[in-house]
């Protein structure tokens, strides 16, 4: 009987542990119970802005200088492959910035989708689908920028159903213009002119037409430019209050990143368990800067010497050492020291190089780090006062900054933390300054390089001044000689020039050289050379570099993807 | 088991000899006496002596010695011990027969473990490989069980990843790889689903690999990859045996690669690569370096040093095993316990294990008809925390020059001497000294089971398994400063903030089944056997982790001790598995053998529905030819049999959640402050199922010569279907993941032999025995014609899996001819039809100059790219695995050894170790610089050195792709046992001292680590062991 009695236990026992089969994720949210009230769709929609941050999309945009004469680089990150010539359609920054950019497009798709149909306050809702549409016009205008007309997908896309059925061939240039143009007025319609203060960072009325107005601009369509620019300057339809910020350095700082002058900005934060802000410190700063950084990132010679003398007067090295320009042995008689272990040995005229630089356009010294010019680093865990002595062997444990590519070239100071920040970076990948994608000197600029292509000559020196006049340069056409312009190929130049100058190491110069069809001229054969003329690399650039190839494996994947010219 | 079976016969014989011993009174005639010994004249007790005809028998006496009564004359006398030969002798008019008993080394009534039972080896009827690792165990220094298993069985490949202490654990593959997925066998310990590496080597008494489905297919959807059955030792009855084996062994890296070590020829080499590059760009050495470096060549090593990264980094370390078990019982209750204790410092500094390992199993017969046991394992390993950062010694150590001091006499860490180098450049040493702390593992395996017999021939079988996994990580940073030490100054300062990280990580797992058995001879002849059973699993995992900054002391170590910045961070996963199965087993007159399995099983890794659910059914038969009249009177032949089989399996790789859409967050910041936002960043596929893989298996086994030789023949064909794969989705869908699709097909074919020869010369024992499996892998189904490249590796329908993908080289431009050939392909261009314009041929790699690899125009199309790729190699595993394994006893000393061999294997290389590249602060490769091609050189091996970012010479090419296949000596060992007279008189019941050698000798062309090591790894240990094994 027992033996009954114990079975019938043991079989109880067996059949009472069942375990479910349906088990969920502990840590999402699942697709059916999102998208279900106005919370969720706010939260749909800070999905789409946070692509903005990868790297391979607008989150390095401050390397894309490298690119252009302004500023030279190393490594992937930083697009030396693309510099030198030596990248290829499957070069991995390439292929990502296909992929990840299209990501962007894909997370305002599904956005717009569903909060279409969602049912939210319809005011809310169309608000929310605006910023997407403003959000996937800035995808939109990347793709094109760099890979010419690409194949449109929009919110009819349902990506769990047709992840493999996305084969499109490509739409023209023309054809993803006017779909960026539509989501922009579609956007300009619907977004309001600012948010709530606890919201600011959101996308705005006044940075949609700024975004289509540059469209217009690239497209060389200056009267439409010029409308939408002037409504924002001329506060048109709204008062949208936009205005330049006083200090030109502090505006790449905490101080000045919130102001008016910002248009349109990526929203960062750092701090512990807050991993949320650019690599600016890890890329830009140097090993003295906050965790130890890689300066993939450097000002080039060409920037720096294209600073005007504070009198707007054009700077030439030879007029303060003669045969500089042309001897090496010059340049390094009038910049190199001599030092070992952090003892300096010999130093060259450290006070007519700093009255040199000082006499310059103050946008330098606030843009980069000059020769025998110091910067407040941080080492040891402390916050640390670090010289830029030129001479082999310098150390940041000696207080001296490092190059860490090994050359001698200047750095940038513009968007580079100080110190620890105060307590707010802790990580140098998480850099809490907000990056301008658009702002208001930029919108000034542009408008005056329509202003001028359209003749009216006086209008664009008016704007320019304005910008200068802020950094405290004297005007064009404020009376010496050498800030004489006169028409409109003079005064092209003096655009192409301040914006180099105002918009440093923001990344609009490569995209500006190739709209402009001047970048083989500069950039061709151009031999990069560090401060004391010694080469770096010789960069590359030929007719098919105007357009990055779409990805090889793209066109493997879906033939009727034609190749940009001269990539095959 | 097999002792198991042993137990059985020995406790049947027994009762039956006492049984009769109350008959033998009445009859009694005559007594007759004897002793009986082996050829070796050692006294033999325990030997059956029965009377032929009658149920009188007894047992022979710790002598040898027997007495038994007989009747008359022609009686017959049988003497039978498990392992010897069985013998019959007629009484005549003999009172004193002494008896000599030959071994046999037939294995007829073996007994091999297999899916929820045990089976006679010689009514399998599916593809089973037993090995009996109660000896390979004893006395090799395996330190996990996987890598122990290496050569020797065939069908069973098994490659060693790396050497890392505590996680030194090998690949397996079961007749190759099946999937494009994960691809490791199903591993069953005890019963239960478990981790091959938790089990101490020495405490395993066998493991049977289940090759074919209608072995394995009783373990249904996760079987396709082969299933691994683990026995652990269990008790004897009678006999009460302490075990104490111990060995010490010295480590060393097996294979290591050479880099350019004198710094003045290294700079000198980092200038030519440069200059290469791009002969505008400055000298990165200035002349006089370089000639300061020269002039002190020999001299002061801290000032002026050329270091050889391998010599400072790679030690030779004691690696240290202890083991005492015991085991014994009654005929009610039988135990086996041990305790082991291993510890392998390695050969890199801070990255050694330790670990203790205890194991109860217990087994007691209650009543007749029950029996209850339990099984417990407990596990306690330590690792140093250099563990967790050993990637970074090779990525550290190929990102550094032969001009820093790694670490001085004194113990201060050095940074390059010369201002002109990388002062970035890494010192591997002070990577590994950057951090203290240690995880600490603490497992728990446990089982309970238990056997019911209600009634004749129905048995019912229950467990239940709970196993617990902790691991604790704690680590915190430590500061060194780092010194130049031409100028004695410090070149980068340890400063830095305290902080304190700890991880916990807990894995569960929950396994029950119960199982009913009935057993019948059905007809007069026909033995049945059928099983039914279900059973449940549940596993979850879960971790947490927190760190915090600032310590107020930077000697304390717990997270109450720091200040600042706390963050913390944990998740869980889990997943479940529910399955019903059985089994019929047919064998008439021990000739016809047929089974048949079946199970369904369902897992919450599918959609509800029908996908969830699969079915596995397998169907096999043998023939046993030697029990046929017209085999009998074959007396060379003593065992021949055929079998076939066909059946089913599944494989459920897919991740936890993989069907379901969710949304991740993916947050963003407005005014400062963090909002949450959330964005699909794994896209779903609610179809997703099991992949199934059928297998049709035919083999012979066979016998000759008295077991002499023996072996098994298997020819099998194993195509996989609906394997899950990420099939490349257009990239314009974003970073979101891909779900699998089950869409691809593979199909591996191959043939296993093994082979194994036994006999004696005079006094001495030998065996050799050989393993060979060949098998042939092809991708019968993909995208069509689509294909997946991912750097050298094609996925490709008609291809072996990740066959290698390159160009070819035609040669090293090195004359003025090379390059004429250049100059004629430019001339030979094909027009543009568009531009009218020769198309230029170098357009995609660049034009080749001298010291340039010149690429073969494979297409014929006038131009170099990418369309002039072709396969290489058969994919990613050898296509022939060879083991090898022979033995001899002579007198007291025994002589073993292992030989383990794959060939077939080609693989495109090239890391920071082994590249004709040079990049400021990182190593070359010291026989790429003597073979490179340098101007005025036309026997160049290697094409000239160039900066790494340019990859003309890098890209994929058949230059690159080297053979893997290699030979080693994976062990060879010599024992001594003491003689019995020594061992008796100090009360012992033997003493066994031995040497071994581990992983000595290799036979390879590969250049880089191991042939093993996938790319720049812990290399495998090379070790030369001693060890002493008492029993008493």
């Amino acid at each position: 009987m027992r033996k009954y009695i114990l079975i019938i236990l043991i079989s109880i026992t067996g059949l009472t542990g069942c375990y479910e089969l349906d088990t969920i994720p502990y840590d999402k949210v699942s697709s059916s119970s999102f998208w279900q009230t106005e919370e969720h769709a706010h939260q749909g929609v800070m999905g789409v802005y946070s692509q903005l941050k990868n790297a391979n999309v607008y989150g390095t945009a401050f390397l894309f200088d490298n690119l252009s004469d302004i500023a030279i680089g190393y490594d992937g990150q930083a697009y030396e492959a693309a510099a030198n010539g030596n990248y290829t359609d499957r070069t991995g920054f390439v292929v990502n910035h296909w992929k990840s950019t299209y990501d962007g497009v894909q997370r305002a798709n599904n956005a717009i989708a569903n909060i279409k149909g969602m049912d939210i306050n319809e005011g809310l809702k169309n608000t929310l689908v605006a910023e997407s549409k403003f959000l996937r016009a800035l995808y939109y205008f990347h793709l094109m920028d760099f890979f010419g007309g690409v194949p449109l997908y929009d919110e009819s896309v349902n990506l769990n159903e047709d992840f493999n059925n996305l084969l499109a061939p490509r739409n023209s240039e023309q054809e993803v213009r006017d779909f960026i143009i539509s989501d922009l007025t579609e956007a300009i319609n619907h977004l309001p002119v600012s948010h709530e203060v606890n919201q600011k960072g959101r996308a705005t009325k006044g940075a949609a037409y700024a975004l289509r107005k540059k469209l217009y601009l690239y497209n060389k369509e200056w009267t439409k430019a010029i409308g939408d620019f002037e409504e924002i300057v001329n506060n048109g339809s709204a008062d949208y209050n936009y205005s330049l910020y006083p200090s030109y350095g502090d505006l790449f700082k905490s101080e000045g990143h919130d102001s008016n002058e910002i248009i349109f900005a990526i929203q960062n934060k750092g701090g512990v368990g807050f991993p949320y802000g650019m690599p600016l410190a890890f890329y830009l700063g140097t090993r003295s800067t906050f965790g130890s950084c890689w300066n993939n990132g450097m000002p080039s010679t060409t920037l720096a010497d294209m600073y005007e003398n504070r009198d707007g007067s054009p700077f030439d090295w030879n007029d303060f050492f003669p045969g500089f320009n042309e001897s090496n042995e010059v340049k390094e008689a009038a910049i190199l020291a001599r030092q070992a272990g952090g003892n300096i040995e010999s130093l060259p005229d450290t006070a007519r190089l700093g009255e040199i630089y000082r006499n310059r356009d103050p946008r330098m010294l606030t843009s980069l780090i000059v020769p025998y010019s110091s910067y407040l680093g941080w080492n040891a865990n402390a916050p640390r006062r670090m010289d830029f002595i030129v001479a082999t062997g310098v150390n940041e444990n000696f207080g001296q900054i490092r190059n860490n590519r090994g050359w001698t070239t200047y750095f940038w100071r513009k968007f580079v933390p100080e110190g620890n920040m105060d307590g707010e970076i802790n990580d140098r990948a998480h850099t809490p300054i907000n990056f301008p994608l658009i702002r208001y000197a930029d919108v000034l600029l542009m408008l005056a390089e329509a202003y001028n292509e359209e003749g009216r000559l006086t209008d664009a020196v008016t704007l320019v001044n304005k910008v200068r006049e802020r950094s405290e340069m004297p005007g064009l056409n404020s009376g010496p000689s050498w800030l004489k312009v006169s028409d409109q190929e003079e005064m092209f130049n003096r655009i192409m020039q301040e914006r180099a100058i105002e918009l440093a190491g923001e990344g609009h110069r490569f995209s500006d050289l190739r709209r402009w069809k001047i970048a083989s001229d500069l950039l061709a054969g151009k031999v990069e050379k560090g401060i004391l003329g010694n080469n770096l690399f010789t960069r590359s650039f030929n007719n098919r570099d105007y357009l990055w190839p779409i990805p090889a494996q793209e066109i493997e994947i879906n033939p009727t993807l034609t190749q940009n010219p001269n990539w095959q | 088991m097999r002792n198991n079976f042993r137990r059985s016969v020995f406790k049947i014989c027994i009762s039956l000899s006492l049984a009769l011993a109350y008959g033998s009174v009445a009859n009694a005639q005559r007594v007759i006496s004897g002793a009986v010994s082996d050829d070796t004249d050692q006294a033999l007790p325990g030997v059956y002596v029965l009377l032929k005809g009658s149920s009188n028998g007894t047992i022979t006496d710790i002598d040898g010695g027997y007495t038994i009564e007989v009747v008359n004359n022609t009686d017959t006398l049988i003497f039978q011990m498990l392992g010897m030969e069985t013998q019959e002798i007629v009484v005549g008019n003999q009172s004193i027969i002494d008896v000599k008993m030959a071994s046999s080394f037939s294995d007829m009534n073996e007994v091999v473990v297999v899916g929820y039972g045990v089976q006679k080896k010689v009514n399998l009827t599916g593809s089973v490989a037993s090995v009996d690792m109660s000896e390979v165990a004893a006395s090799r220094p395996i330190t996990s069980l996987s890598s122990g298993l290496s050569g020797l069985a065939a069908g069973l490949s098994v490659s060693q990843g790396n050497g890392r202490p505590g996680a030194d654990n090998a690949t397996l593959r079961v007749r190759g790889q099946g999937t494009l997925n994960n691809a490791d066998p199903l591993i069953i310990i005890d019963g239960a689903v478990g981790n091959i590496n938790d089990v101490n080597p020495q405490d395993v008494e066998n493991i049977s690999v289940l090759k074919d489905a209608a072995s394995a297919s009783i373990y249904g959807s996760r079987a396709a990859n082969g299933v691994i059955l683990i026995t652990t030792k269990q008790g004897k009855e009678g006999t009460v045996r302490i075990n104490y084996n111990s060995y010490y062994s010295i480590t060393q890296p097996t294979n290591l690669v050479k880099t350019v070590t004198n710094y003045a020829d290294y700079m000198e080499m980092i200038n030519e690569g440069y200059y290469n590059t791009d002969p505008n760009s400055a000298q990165i050495f200035s002349q006089s370096s370089i000639d300061l470096w020269r002039e002190n060549e020999g001299g002061d090593p801290l000032k002026y040093p050329n270091v050889d990264w391998t010599d400072e980094v790679f030690q030779s370390n004691l690696l240290q095993n202890h083991n005492l078990s015991f085991n014994g019982g009654t005929d009610k209750i039988r135990y086996f316990g041990s305790f082991g204790y291993l510890d392998n410092p390695g050969i890199i500094e801070k990255a050694g294990y330790q670990r203790f390992v205890a194991r109860l199993n217990l087994e007691a017969d209650l009543k007749p008809w029950l029996t209850l046991g339990m099984r417990l394992n407990g596990l306690n390993g330590k690792t140093e925390i250099g563990t967790n950062i050993l990637n970074d010694v090779f990525t550290y150590a190929a990102a550094s020059t032969p001009g820093m001091v790694l670490r001085a006499p004194d113990g201060r860490f050095g940074s390059v001497n010369n201002p002109e180098d990388d002062s970035q450049s890494n010192n591997v040493l002070h990577r590994l000294n950057s951090r203290k702390g240690a995880i600490e593992q603490n497992k728990m395996v446990s089982r309970f089971y238990g056997t019911l017999r209600p009634m004749t021939g129905i048995t019912v079988e229950g467990s239940f398994n709970y196993t617990f996994d902790d691991e604790f990580r704690y680590e915190q940073p430590v500061f060194h400063d780092r010194w130049n030490f031409l100028t004695n100054t410090i070149a980068s300062s340890g400063i830095g903030r305290t902080s304190v990280s700890n991880r916990n990580g807990k894995d569960y797992s929950y396994f029950m089944d119960g199982i009913v058995r009935y057993d019948k001879e059905i007809l007069d002849g026909l033995q049945m056997n059928l099983m039914v059973g279900a059973s449940q699993e549940y596993y979850k995992s879960l971790h947490f982790n927190a760190s915090k900054l600032d310590l107020v002391d930077p000697g304390l170590s717990v997270i109450d001790a720091a200040t600042m910045d706390a963050a913390a961070g944990g998740n869980a996963s889990d997943w479940t598995m529910r399955s019903f199965f059985g089994r019929l087993n047919l064998v008439w007159e021990d000739r016809y053998l047929f089974e048949a399995n079946i199970r369904r099983d369902g897992t919450s890794r599918f959609a509800a529905g029908d996908s969830r659910w699969g079915v596995f059914p397998s169907f096999s038969a043998g023939w046993r030819l030697i029990e046929e009249g017209f085999l009998k009177d074959v007396n060379w032949l003593d065992d021949l049999k055929v079998r076939a089989s066909w059946g089913s399996l599944g494989n459920n790789s897919v991740g936890n959640y993989e069907y379901q859409a969710v949304y991740n967050s993916s947050n963003y910041i407005l005014n400062n402050n963090l909002f949450v936002g959330f964005a699909q960043t794994a896209l779903s596929n609610a179809a997703l199922t099991w992949e199934s893989t059928y297998i049709t298996n035919l083999g012979v086994d066979y016998g000759f010569y008295s077991g002499k030789l023996s072996g098994s023949l298997d020819v099998f064909h194993k195509l996989t279907k609906n394997i899950l794969i990420n099939l490349p989705a257009p990239a314009v869908v974003g970073n979101a993941s891909i779900p699998k699709q089950n869409a691809a097909q593979v199909l591996n074919k191959g043939i296993e032999v093994n082979l194994s020869w036994r006999d004696k010369i005079g006094q001495s024992t030998y065996y050799v025995g050989g393993n060979f499996s060949y098998i042939r892998n092809e991708v019968t189904k993909f995208k069509g014609e689509d294909r997946t490249i991912s750097g050298a590796n094609l996925i490709q329908e008609g291809f072996p899996i990740n066959v290698q993908y390159v160009r070819a080289v035609d040669r090293i431009i090195q004359t003025e001819a090379d390059l004429q050939l250049v100059q004629n392909i430019i001339e030979n261009a094909p027009i543009n039809p568009e531009t009218g314009t020769k198309i230029n041929p170098f357009a995609s790699y660049g034009t080749p100059v001298l010291g340039d690899f010149l690429y073969k125009d494979l297409n014929g199309d006038g131009t170099i790219n990418d369309e002039d790729r072709y396969a290489v190699g058969n994919g990613t595993s050898p296509h022939i695995v060879l083991g090898l394994n022979f033995g001899i006893d002579y007198k007291n000393f025994d002589l073993s050894g292992l030989i383990q061999g794959n060939l077939g294997l080609q693989s495109f290389y090239l890391d920071n170790y082994f590249r004709p590249s040079v990049r400021w602060g990182y190593q070359i490769n010291q026989e790429i610089a003597d073979g490179r091609w340098y101007p005025g050189r036309t026997d160049a091996e290697y094409p000239r050195l160039l900066d790494y970012s340019q990859t003309r010479n890098t890209l994929a090419s058949d230059f690159w792709v080297q053979n893997r296949s290699f030979v080693r000596l994976k062990n060879i060992q010599l024992g001594y046992t003491l003689p019995s007279v020594i061992t008796q008189k100090i009360s012992m019941s033997s003493i066994r001292v031995y040497g071994s050698l581990e992983n000595y000798l290799t036979f390879t062309k590969f250049k880089g680590f191991d042939p093993e090591v996938n790319g720049a790894d812990y290399p495998t240990l090379k070790q030369t062991l001693i060890g002493l094994s008492v029993s008493f």
